[in-house]
């Protein structure tokens, strides 16, 4: 699999990719100070403790070599008491140890270095000579200064000389790498959390309008995006209740009048145009209704509840047929959703309402289509819906049949605008179908649902505080109410 | 069954409304006093001992949910409020308020008429037999049923939807448990709120009320049959 690094970069999330930077950065940091401090280690003349001493040594020689050969003990002298590390000696005492010289980093760096360095015989040695000098000092550096005289130094005076730990693992570990990485992430999450807060208010609000305001803290740029999402959160909300109250108002103010008319009319002696009036009323009053909840549910939203769904489906089409409305509902039971209970009752509502009206009854089956996705099949056997038809049928405000006018029960034809609106908000897709010919009649019309529900769980056999045993079910014979 | 004249009092704040409900609630054989806002209908409640309460919710002052609220806290009575809104959230609202029934405009006079008989008989059992006096809410084998908010919940939490008929018996069987109930009784019990002319018998009820709560319809436990004709609720009822 091959990965863009691109992609890798931006798709990440904000608090991966600023610990990431991070990290780089103080690997970068760390690393160029770790060079650096090899190379001054691989320049030691500049600045280090060596170099001091080595540079001072060779000063002296060059005073040494120049001075007339009477001053030279009182040079010598002058010199080892300002210098307590730098010794005079003959150097025919000296006793070489060229074993270990070799080996000695700084000898070698120092010549490397200062090319000059070289030409003068570098000794190790422990001088032979006065008690005491250079006591606790392994390492010591020779130079010839002319006249048999050689001059010791110690390198690790004048300056700290660097050492490269040897045991560096563990503490390394601890002192170096972990900070490294927990830093960055601290940092990123200390970063990234007014976002994340950000995020998720934006969630609240979509789902309940939450009102809330969201703290203006954090990064300058963060506060600010919280402050604009605040007030583009109250001016939602200001739309959203001017227009809860524009609808309850034009709600009321249609209905009030509807219902002196309905008054009016139920006075009248009965006949066939009271009836009439009676069902107009009842029209229009569905119709706003249908208009309202239509506008409603674009905006306002209530919990999620967990609902049995065969229940709930069984409910719709018992209220049909207890209408006289032939309505049947067929499927298995236990299978539970999350949604808003009134809303979906009012989509499947409109589909079994179509489908009596126009099918003149209505078939509801429940099928389970995967562990977590549920088909609600609405059959009819009216004509159908021609298949250029089948999407425009959703669009708000659009009938069956353009020739047919208006017709009485049809209403704004917004009974599937609806429904797919409601379907869709709870995660689902509502299509249009025709139905299989049956003994050569041609199908009817099948809307199709699929809905998420949750994974289904086997159904208990008893429950607490369980009902009693069967035997104690004998009629007491005229028991009391 | 007959109601002696109860005596209903009106809050509704246009007058053409007002004249034709009492009109018919007159003929219905009902005593109609009218107050077109709180004031009034304070006046009213002083004066007169009045049966029923048929609230509008939107209402000039004082508005319907608010007097809801108050008359719960001082009165008895049963309260039907009126709404034309028609929104499921305003009829919660007013049932937990304490409102007994809630019915939207425009009604039909013989639907409102109905609502007010069954509310009025609910009513009579209050005071009679006092299950109601528990509160709205019966517990019985893990199943949580709200009878203010007409909901019922399985042991899972699922929300569990029944008919209007069916919730109704269902209330009367979790009031009555482990009592044979015969079917005259069920449905001198159940009358009044779905009086349609399909209304089903006691026994396509139960059969639909066991298909959602039984684990297994065909083998019932909670709703069992019992031999010369009636019903019992086997389970235990708390009222939390």
């Amino acid at each position: 699999m091959k990965l863009s690094l691109r992609s890798m970069i931006t798709d990440r999330s904000i608090l991966l990719q600023v610990a990431a930077v991070l990290m780089v950065c103080q690997l970068v940091a760390h690393a160029v100070t770790f060079a650096f401090v090899v190379w001054r280690y691989e320049r030691p003349d500049l600045l280090t403790g060596t170099s001091i001493a080595a540079v001072q040594a060779i000063g002296f020689r060059d005073v040494f070599q120049k001075s007339d050969a009477a001053e030279r003990s009182m040079l010598e002298a002058a010199i080892e008491r300002a210098n307590p590390h730098i010794r005079f000696h003959d150097a025919a005492t000296l006793i070489l140890s060229r074993a270990s010289i070799l080996p000695h980093a700084i000898v070698d760096g120092m010549t490397r270095a200062r090319p000059e360095l070289a030409s003068v015989t570098s000794l190790v040695a422990k001088p032979v000579g006065r008690e005491g000098d250079f006591a606790g000092t392994d390492e010591l550096v020779a130079i010839q200064a002319g006249a048999g005289r050689a001059l010791v130094f110690d390198p690790d005076q004048g300056g700290p000389r660097i050492n490269v730990p040897r045991v560096v693992a563990p503490v390394f570990l601890i002192a170096f790498i972990l900070p490294m990485l927990l830093l960055p992430v601290w940092a990123a999450m200390l970063l990234t959390d007014p976002l994340r807060r950000l995020a998720q208010s934006a969630e609240r609000f979509s789902i309940d309008l939450d009102p809330t305001p969201l703290p203006e803290v954090g990064p300058a740029e963060i506060g600010r995006l919280a402050a604009a999402f605040n007030l583009m959160r109250t001016r939602i909300r200001q739309l959203v209740d001017s227009r809860s109250r524009m609808l309850a108002a034009v709600s009321h103010d249609l209905r009030t009048p509807l219902t002196r008319l309905r008054l009016k009319t139920e006075a009248l002696p009965d006949g066939e145009e009271k009836e009439k009036m009676l069902r107009d009323i009842s029209a229009m009053n569905a119709m706003i209704g249908q208009a309202l909840s239509y506008l409603r549910d674009q905006t306002t939203s209530k919990a999620l509840e967990r609902v049995d769904l065969p229940a709930l489906l069984g409910s719709i089409c018992d209220d049909f047929s207890d209408a006289g409305l032939p309505a049947r509902f067929t499927g298995p039971r236990n299978v539970v959703l999350e949604c808003e209970p009134e809303l979906l009752t009012r989509a499947v509502s409109n589909l079994v309402d179509n489908a009596v009206k126009f099918g003149g009854s209505a078939v509801v089956r429940l099928e389970m289509r995967a562990q977590t996705e549920a088909a609600i099949l609405v059959e009819d056997n009216g004509p159908g819906i021609p298949d250029p038809r089948k999407l425009l049928a959703f669009e708000p405000f659009s009938r069956g049949d353009p020739a047919r006018g208006m017709a009485e029960e049809e209403g704004f034809g917004l009974g599937l605008a609806i429904a797919k609106q409601i379907i869709e908000r709870h995660g689902g897709q509502i299509t249009l179908h025709d139905r299989a010919p049956e003994n050569g009649k041609t199908g009817g019309l099948l809307v199709q649902v699929l809905l998420p529900v949750l994974p289904r769980r086997p159904a208990k056999r008893i429950a607490e505080g369980g009902p009693l045993a069967a035997t104690a079910c004998t009629p007491s014979p005229g028991a009391p109410l | 069954m007959t109601i002696p004249q109860s005596h209903i009092l009106m809050v509704e704040d246009d007058p053409e409304i007002a004249r034709g409900t009492t009109r018919f609630l007159t003929q219905s054989g009902f005593r109609v006093s009218h107050a077109p806002d709180s004031r009034a209908m304070d006046r009213t409640l002083r004066d007169a001992k009045i049966d029923l309460v048929l609230l509008d919710l939107m209402l000039p002052g004082e508005d319907g949910l608010s007097i809801c609220r108050r008359l719960r806290a001082s009165h008895t009575m049963p309260i039907i409020m009126l709404t034309a809104m028609g929104e499921e959230m305003d009829r919660v609202v007013g049932l937990e308020l304490g409102a007994d029934d809630y019915i939207a405009k425009p009604f039909s006079s013989r639907e409102l008429v109905a609502r007010i008989r069954a509310v009025l008989r609910r009513g009579a059992n209050i005071r009679g037999n006092a299950p109601d006096e528990h509160g709205s809410k019966r517990v019985f084998a893990g199943w949580a049923l709200d009878v203010a908010a007409r909901q019922l919940h399985n042991p899972e939490g699922a929300r569990v939807t029944l008919t209007g008929a069916e919730f109704d018996l269902l209330v009367v069987f979790a009031d009555r448990p482990r009592r044979v109930l015969t079917r005259d009784q069920l449905l001198d019990l159940t009358q009044g709120r779905a009086a349609g002319p399909f209304d089903r018998s006691i026994d396509t009820l139960v059969s639909r009320i066991r298909q959602k709560i039984e684990v297994d319809p065909k083998d019932p436990v909670f709703i069992q049959t019992v031999r010369l004709g009636g019903y019992m609720f086997t389970p235990e009822v708390r009222t939390p």
